[in-house]
């Protein structure tokens, strides 16, 4: 027997407990039949939208300046050399100021002037040492890409010196692959062995550190001692001046990014840079509600097309994006064949909208067809479909793929056919003069997707290194047109699937710490990145009993006390600042002008570690790398040596 | 964190350990023979017992080379191991019976909680009142005594206790250190057959505690030294026959300001000869407990013989007599101080011979004799049994040994004895029997201090032993008379020059010395009127014991072979000189307690006398001041680091560039590069040179004010690391040669510029680590697939400016720069 008490507090709570699980399916229920996009209210807002793109081009503008100062970047040559052209993509991207020489010896002669200096080796010759020298002694840094023929460097030793090596052993070698050692960009050492390259074999000499070495299988690479293998990116340090060079193109494209901030980064001792911080993963042409390729499909699947997207693809796509955690972008193309007027299941258009919103994911449009119908008629009949289904949905995002800029700027945007349209996915071009980010004239922003989800092959994961380390962004996407149309005998759905889900995870672990977002997402961050402007400011280190560092070091020369920025933001934190002492505290100081909310920065320290973030938050990315999320104007990031005594003597 | 407050948690924790190992374990283990026992008694043989049990394992197990933390937990388990099985009814039924009912029932819930935890309290509160009513009882009958034994000890472990400067204190500490570390590798006598106790008590401790070598090396002089100290007053406790006179000696000798204060500086270090101090007075107390219980066991077998009751003796065969304990206790007393240095077992065997004057009556029995001739014999193999085996194996004698013999004038065959050390050649692992030697003939770093005093002592003496001298030709003419009357003042005034330079800081304590062995020597025949012929014994002892300390001090000046040079004989000399002062105050005592028989007011007089003596001491500031003056080997800051680098760093990942001093330290850990090395490897500096250290991180240890090695602080010259001095050639390797008074000026100021000019180019990889006035430590960490090459021209090396002492660019030809390891 129960008392009356008991009974009515049990039947109370088995109500409350019935209440809570029919209002979740309720509520959800009731943010479906709204029919409306989840990210449309989450976008920036239209007005914010030309702040952020007249910001960004005035700061591009102001970038460059008529004269060099000691924290800007110079670059040395012709405009056309293909180094230079990363080399101002990359300033524009981190919002360094930067110059132009003709050559290395004006920027010799300019001896005030910029103090990290880009240039193109492969025009070096012997006549460049003492200009060289006379950079290195001037305390200035030289980013030098390419070798000299080997030619020139078995004729000049002075040169070969200059640049850190002691000989040229062969004048061209095929490797296999490379050895990236930590330090230069984010995920830590790795080895590739499948990275072809041909390359003239550099042994190095003495003050020199390297970033990546050759590898092979070969018996005489495996006979060799480490510090002799042929050398692709290092370090000479003759003096105060450091040479950076790169035996390769790896300059030549939007890599560099990547590797010119594992430069810039070692040129100082604490070096900060904004990034993106959103990591996106699309699965294009996504859903298709025509039955297409109906042999293929009834031959590799024994259903249609549209029943195996539903009932095949779906459930493997949502199992890797729980399995991820990734947040969900998907590109529908409702037709691939527009030359066919095959039947359209357009209910299944109202259950992948349901689907999707339930995976708090974003529906965009495809560009992508396989007939040749007009790019505006086949969004067009697109548009009509989601008219007639979801007419309360607002596209967003828009998937470009390989189409060429001309076919879309006119359709994506305020006032054209996609008018909701904010943001385009296209394919990245890896040589493209463009910077990464770019804009259309009417402000639609234009995302690359860098990264093919079913590939991940070692040029893709360096890729993925550089392109992180430079801007915090990761774009990625699987086409599953592939499925309807194979192209290979591996475009069959449970190959996709494997290799997607194989290379999703190990790859992208050094890199978790960024964010998961939608296109959308991305987009709102990405133009705030773009706009946002910064200062930092770098206070003296205090030892552990509360005098300044370095004074009992006097032959080797203080801390130089606060060190202020540049006026652009440019983090210009001289070399020796505390490079003395016994290692106490100090603080990194950053006052943000960011025109949309929180601000994301990668801080790279050498032997120091963050113990606390004021007006803002941390995240170790990896050692010596840390992700920075500020929210206040103002945030004070406290460093402290990581390697030092902790003891002292009373 | 201070690393002063580390360095004396390290020592209490040291302290700790070796009194649960030498004085609680064994006192567990002997507890039921030790009932009955005074509390001098219980400590000397556990103390005695246990270092014994300690070194003897790891000295058979090193024999077999397996040596490590298991077998030698195993072997020490395995007495309280017996015991347990052998007593385990009694155990269970006196302490663990109850219990187990209590908590079966506790289980099985037959119990409530409640009442279980009431009888836990009860039992609780009950062994807590038992244990306080103890505590109580012993309070009130020695509070006194106490306060002042824990006063003194507390003086001493202050005193001695290394908490202001942390740096080795004497030279051949490291050496010590190798030859621990060698155990760990399985080899004993890794170089060469030396008496190696001191070393495997370490090595036991370093074992089973997992303490690192150089903390225990480093700290345990503390340790011991109070253990050296407390034995004095036992010594004298068994001495003396009033509780609190005793203490006159022991307060002077272990606060008093009576002595030259470098007969103290040698306690500062774990040294050898200072380890078997603990067990020299054990060698008195137990002959003359001995010499006891042979008098009264004969006479309790005339007692027996005479009422005919002999028949109910228990045989000697099925007990054990006191007179064979204290026997034994002789027996290992002795082993051990040979066990530790040869030195304490010369002085152990004077002590014995005074005693065997003493009781000279007893060394006329047949039977005690023949005991006795025994016991020296066995007292002699134990100790030498490990060393005779490992010498049939085929390990030489250590070189210090042949020093020593050449000391007392020995020797060695084949070999001619080079004592400059400048000409020495002496690889740097400090390993050589030379650096052993030099180190044993008195290298101590503080003491070099007071170098010149001692030297104005002996020239001194040598000058009174030369006025005393008959010239030649005078010498046919003059009496044997007069002869003798010559050599008399001879030895007269070379003891009293020895006495005067080498112990008392003073005339009027020489003085007052005088006095006291003056009224011992006059209490003997006194006592010998009142017939206490046990203390006249005593008195005897002590006079005799000090007739042959003295002998031994001035044996080198007199003509007669030295065994022990006067700077070591005065240390043993200093710890029992002022046993006179206790004995004839305890003797006047005595004379007067024959005459009014109230003990206890005899016993009041002699606390009063001592508290004033003692008081009268304090306020006129007679108490030692502390100053422990820095290590003249090793700067504190590398200390620091060594200490914190061994603590924090993944062993095998790491190397230090220094100069010598901490090879040995981190040897068993980690790895060690010579700084002269380093900088040879790239001097005249070309573009091919390597210098590569194949580990992870790599410290560089730079003095910024060079050290006098091993002498004292640069005085004469400015020490500072300076261009000028880098300019210099750098020093040929020449063993400790090449860091020794100038050269390791140029060495560091050569590392410095190096480091400077290393770090102008990579300012984000090297680092300071530690940087203090006189010393700074940089730090690197390395990509350990591509190694740094550090060979760099540093603006002293490129071979313009500069040249080497030697050697030049053709250090250079050796690329593959090893980093050694001393294993």
């Amino acid at each position: 027997m129960i008392s009356r008490s008991n009974y009515v507090a049990i039947t109370l709570i088995m109500c409350v407990v019935l209440l809570m699980f029919q209002l979740t399916g309720i509520s959800e229920n009731v943010l479906m039949n709204t029919g409306e996009n989840i990210y449309a209210q989450e976008a920036v807002p239209e007005e914010l939208e030309k702040t952020e793109q007249q910001r960004y081009e005035e700061q591009t503008e102001s970038l460059l300046l008529a004269e060099g100062t000691e924290a800007c970047v110079g670059l040395a040559g012709p405009k056309t050399d293909a180094c230079l052209t990363a080399g101002r993509n990359w300033c524009i991207a981190q919002k360094r100021e930067y110059c132009r020489y003709d050559s290395l010896a004006d920027a010799a002669a300019d001896e005030d002037g910029a103090g990290f200096l880009i240039t193109d080796g492969t025009k070096l010759g012997a006549e460049d040492v003492e200009t060289l020298e006379l950079l290195s002694a001037q305390g200035r840094h030289v980013v030098i890409s390419g070798l000299p023929e080997p030619e020139v460097l078995d004729e000049s030793p002075e040169l070969r010196n200059c640049l850190g090596i002691l000989e040229i052993v062969e004048d061209e070698i095929t490797v296999d692959g490379f050895r990236l050692f930590a330090g230069l960009v984010m995920g830590g050492e790795t080895v590739y062995e499948d990275y072809e390259q041909e390359m003239p074999y550099a042994r190095l000499g003495s003050s020199v550190t390297a970033y990546a070495v050759a590898w092979s299988e070969e018996d005489s690479f495996q006979e060799l001692e480490n510090e002799e293998l042929p050398a692709i990116i290092w370090r000479y340090a003759p003096d105060e001046g450091r040479r950076y060079i790169v035996n390769g193109d790896y300059l030549n494209g939007q890599l560099a990014a990547g590797i010119l901030t594992g430069f810039a980064a070692d040129c100082e001792e604490v070096s900060v840079y904004p990034v993106v911080n959103a990591q996106v993963s699309v699965v294009e042409n996504y859903p298709v509600l025509a039955d297409e390729n109906g042999d293929v499909m009834e031959r590799e699947y024994g259903q249609s097309s549209s029943l195996v997207f539903r009932d095949i693809l779906w459930p493997s796509i949502v199992t890797v994006y729980y399995d991820t955690d990734d947040a969900m972008t998907v590109t529908g193309a409702l037709r691939l064949d527009y030359d066919e007027d095959t039947k359209l299941d357009e209910s299944l258009l109202q259950y992948y909208y349901e689907q999707i919103t339930k995976m708090s994911g974003e529906m965009g449009l495809s560009g992508y067809q396989v007939s040749d119908v007009p790019l505006e008629e086949k969004l067009e009949q697109d548009l009509e479909v989601y008219e007639q289904v979801i007419p309360d949905y607002t596209i967003l995002t828009f998937q470009a793929g390989g189409l060429e800029e001309e076919e879309y700027e006119d359709l994506v945007g305020e006032g054209n056919l996609l008018e909701d349209v904010n943001t385009v996915l296209k394919d990245y071009d890896g040589q493209g003069e463009e910077p990464f980010f770019s804009y259309l004239e009417n402000g639609v922003l234009q995302l690359p997707i860098y990264m093919d989800s079913r590939v991940m092959n070692n040029d893709d994961d360096f890729r993925s290194r550089c392109l992180q380390t430079a801007y915090g962004y990761f774009g990625t996407a699987l086409d599953t047109s592939k499925v309807i149309y194979p192209d290979s005998e591996d475009d069959v759905w449970n190959i996709i699937s494997n290799d997607w889900s194989k290379n999703y995870r190990p790859f992208r672990v050094p890199f978790e710490c960024f964010e998961k977002t939608t296109a959308s997402e991305a987009d709102r961050r990405v133009r705030n990145y773009l706009a946002l402007e910064y200062e930092t400011e770098l206070t003296e280190r205090v030892d552990r009993t509360g005098d300044a560092a370095g004074a009992g070091n006097a032959a080797a020369g203080g801390a130089d006390g606060t060190e202020n920025a540049d006026g652009t933001g440019n983090a210009a934190v001289a070399g020796d600042a505390g490079s003395t002492g016994t290692g106490g505290e100090r603080s990194l100081k950053l006052h943000v002008d960011a025109p949309d909310g929180d601000s994301y920065f990668v801080l790279r320290v050498h032997g120091e570690e963050v113990t606390a973030v004021s007006g803002g938050s941390y995240e170790e990315i990896e050692d010596g790398w840390y992700l920075l999320t500020v929210t206040d104007e103002t945030a004070e990031v406290t460093l402290d040596q990581i390697n030092h005594a902790d003891y002292y003597i009373e | 964190m201070s690393f002063n407050l580390v360095t004396a948690a390290w020592i209490a924790r040291i302290f700790i350990l070796y009194t649960l190992m030498v004085v609680v374990l064994p006192y567990i283990v002997m507890r039921k023979f030790l009932r009955g026992r005074s509390l001098a008694q219980k400590f000397v043989f556990c103390v005695v017992a246990g270092n014994f049990f300690y070194i003897m394992i790891v000295l058979i197990w090193g024999l077999f080379h397996i040596t490590n933390r298991y077998v030698l937990i195993g072997t020490t388990l395995v007495i309280p191991g017996v015991m347990l099985v052998q007593n385990g009814r009694q155990i269970w039924e006196r302490y663990l019976k109850q219990v187990w009912i209590h908590i079966s029932r506790f289980i099985r819930r037959e119990n409530s909680f409640r009442y279980t935890r009431r009888i836990f309290c009860r039992w609780m509160w009950k062994t807590v009142r038992k244990l306080l009513g103890k505590a109580g009882n012993f309070l009130k009958r020695n509070l006194f005594e106490l306060i002042l034994f824990t006063g003194c000890s507390a003086f001493v472990l202050w005193f001695f206790g290394v908490t202001d400067h942390f740096g080795p204190r004497a030279s051949d500490l490291v050496v010590h250190m190798y030859w621990i570390n060698g155990v760990d590798d399985g080899v004993l006598f890794r170089e060469g057959i030396y008496p190696f106790g001191m070393h495997a008590l370490l090595y036991y401790m370093h074992a089973v505690f997992d303490i690192p070598t150089v903390r225990l090396v480093l700290l345990f002089g503390t340790v011991q030294t109070f253990y050296i100290f407390t034995m004095l007053l036992v010594f004298l406790k068994e001495l003396c026959r009033y509780r609190y006179t005793p203490y006159l000696s022991y307060f002077v000798f272990a606060v008093g300001n009576y002595l030259i204060s470098t007969r103290y500086t040698r306690y500062y270090s774990a040294l050898p000869q200072e380890f078997g101090m603990i067990f020299l007075l054990p060698c008195g107390i137990a002959l003359i407990r001995f010499f006891r219980a042979v008098r009264e066991e004969n006479a309790e077998y005339k007692r027996m013989q005479e009422q005919h009751l002999l028949y109910t003796r228990i045989d000697g065969k099925h007990r054990w007599r006191e007179s064979t304990v204290q026997l034994w206790v002789l027996i290992i007393s002795f082993g051990l101080t040979l066990s530790a240095h040869f030195y304490d077992t010369i002085i152990a065997g004077l002590l014995v011979i005074a005693a065997a004057v003493a009781y000279i009556r007893y060394i006329f029995n047949w039977k005690t004799f023949r005991r006795l001739v025994c016991a020296a014999v066995i007292a002699l193999v134990i100790p030498i049994l490990p060393m005779a085996a490992a010498f049939a194996g085929g390990t030489p004698l250590q070189g210090s040994l042949f020093w020593a013999l050449s000391v007392m004038g020995i020797e060695r065959p084949g070999h001619e004895t080079n004592t400059d050390a400048e000409e020495t050649e002496i690889p740097e692992n400090g390993n050589s029997d030379e650096e052993e030697s030099s180190a044993e003939s008195g290298s101590s770093g503080t003491e070099s201090g007071n170098a010149d005093q001692e030297e104005g002592g002996a020239s001194s003496g040598t000058a009174s032993s030369a006025e005393g001298e008959v010239p030649a030709e005078e010498s046919v003419q003059v009496s044997l008379t007069e002869r003798l009357a010559a050599y008399a003042e001879q030895v007269k005034n070379a003891a009293v020059g020895t006495l005067k330079s080498y112990i008392f800081p003073s005339e009027e304590i020489f003085q007052a010395w005088i006095w006291c062995m003056a009224a011992v020597i006059v209490l003997i025949p006194v006592m010998w009127i009142l017939r206490e012929w046990e203390y006249s014994r005593y008195l005897i002892m002590m006079t005799v014991y000090s007739g042959l300390m003295t002998l031994l001090s001035i044996s080198g000046r007199i003509g007669l072979p030295s065994l022990i040079d006067a700077e070591r004989s005065t240390i043993f000399f200093s710890y029992t000189i002022f046993a006179a002062l206790s004995l004839a105050a305890d003797g006047i005592l005595v004379v007067f307690g024959r005459i009014i028989k109230v003990k206890r007011l005899w016993q009041a007089v002699s606390f009063m006398m001592t508290g004033a003596f003692i008081f009268l001491a304090v306020s006129m500031g007679d108490v030692r001041a502390k100053n422990t003056g820095s290590s003249l080997l090793e700067r504190d800051g590398a200390a620091l680091c060594v200490f914190d680098i061994m603590e924090k760093y993944p062993d095998e990942k790491w190397t230090i560039i220094s100069c010598n001093e901490e090879r040995n330290m981190i040897s068993p850990v980690a790895w060690h590069y010579e700084t002269i090395d380093f900088l040879r490897s790239m001097e005249n500096y070309s573009d091919d040179d390597e210098m590569y250290i194949p580990t992870q991180y790599v410290f560089f240890f730079i003095e910024k004010r060079s050290l006098n090695y091993a002498e004292a602080e640069f005085t004469d010259v400015d020490a500072d690391v300076s261009e000028e001095w880098a300019s210099e050639r750098l020093p040929a390797k020449s063993g400790l040669a090449q860091y020794s008074g100038t050269n390791r000026i140029i060495v560091n100021s050569r590392m410095y510029y190096w480091a400077q000019e290393y770090q102008k180019r990579f300012p984000n990889e090297l680092k300071v680590y530690y940087e203090d006035d006189d010393f700074i430590c940089y730090f690197i960490e390395q990509n350990e697939y591509y190694l740094n090459n550090f060979a760099i021209d540093y603006g002293y090396n490129s071979g313009s400016g500069s040249s080497t002492g030697g050697g030049g660019s053709a250090g250079n030809t050796d690329t593959a720069t090893e980093v050694s390891r001393n294993d």
